[in-house]
């Protein structure tokens, strides 16, 4: 099975994708990063993947490293995109966790062009809850952090699933909103840390929030910090 | 490179990662990492300052499993001689 549905899957988010129609809010907001030399870190909600994953694969969006976890759900995530032109770095929480962003700031100091990107409330939630590690990220790679979420309409949600996964449906318009870039230093003590984590935790939600309301796409369960 | 002298640069280093003030001067082989202050994540800046002064490549599990400086000096001193 493992060897079948990662094609399978990454066959599907083609067709979807040829049937979707994007619209982008703020675009210049990621322009004037990668226009930038610093590497950038990108940071979205875990629920919002899919809608995301097409859209930042393309090369006018920049040249991505991502995480995946080491599950089997991870091992289909992981082929999935690096068929789709992504680099893939394996870890979630504990010591893997913390070994991936190692890993993936080593791989940014080789490459700056390369940017990375990371779901900000991690591989098992709380949904909207972001954890440190995007922070870290940032701190040791540049300190571009860019928040950008997406929505669409019509869309499936997955609503057993911890994250909420939004799938969009075929032919559904799909929302882009790219935040503003967050600066963040290189060294914190550990107040300034929680307190970006705090802030960035607001402005997901509130750029959430937005692309909801720019696709019309409302969820029963819209996302908050619990 | 003495065990003394690598002690005392990672007091340095310690003093430049640590999120907190840090009182050095009373520091022993006995003392622990964590008593610095160092969670889970805010060891990433002590595990990348270790590596910049030191030369060496250190794993996010190698620098979790280290309790006590004494440790650390050991860790470093096998490191260095690789």
């Amino acid at each position: 099975m493992r060897w079948v549905v990662p094609p399978l899957a990454l066959g599907l988010i083609r067709l979807l994708d040829w049937s979707w129609r994007y619209q982008e809010f703020h675009r210049e907001r990621l322009e004037s990063c990668l226009s930038s030399s610093r590497p950038l870190v990108a940071g979205f909600l875990h629920g919002r993947t899919f809608a995301l994953l097409r859209s930042m694969s393309r090369p006018r969006n920049g040249r991505w490293l991502s995480m995946c976890s080491k599950s089997l759900d991870g091992d289909a995530m992981a082929r999935i995109e690096e068929r789709l032109g992504f680099e893939v770095v394996r870890g979630s929480s504990g010591t893997d966790g913390l070994q991936a962003i190692v890993d993936l700031i080593k791989r940014v100091r080789r490459d700056p062009g390369l940017g990375s990107c990371l779901a900000v409330d991690g591989s098992r939630g709380p949904r909207g809850r972001v954890q440190g590690g995007i922070i870290s990220l940032a701190q040791r790679t540049g300190g571009v952090l860019l928040p950008i979420t997406a929505s669409a309409k019509p869309a499936y949600i997955f609503s057993r699933a911890w994250d909420r996964t939004l799938l969009p449906l075929p032919f559904a318009r799909v929302t882009i909103v790219y935040g503003e870039a967050m600066e963040v230093p290189e060294r914190l003590t550990s107040v300034q840390f929680a307190a970006l984590v705090t802030e960035l935790e607001t402005r997901m939600l509130a750029l959430q929030a937005e692309a909801d309301g720019y696709s019309g796409q409302g969820d029963p369960l819209p996302v908050r910090s619990s | 490179m003495e065990r003394q002298e690598i002690f005392q640069r990672i007091g340095t280093v310690i003093g430049e990662s640590a999120h907190e003030d840090v009182d050095w001067a009373t520091a022993t082989e006995e003392t622990t990492i964590e008593s610095f202050g160092f969670d889970s994540l805010a060891v990433l800046d002590l595990l990348f300052d270790l590596e910049g002064e030191f030369g060496v490549e250190i794993s996010a599990e190698e620098i979790l499993n280290i309790r006590t400086l004494g440790e650390l000096v050991t860790f470093l001193e096998g490191r260095l001689r690789r």
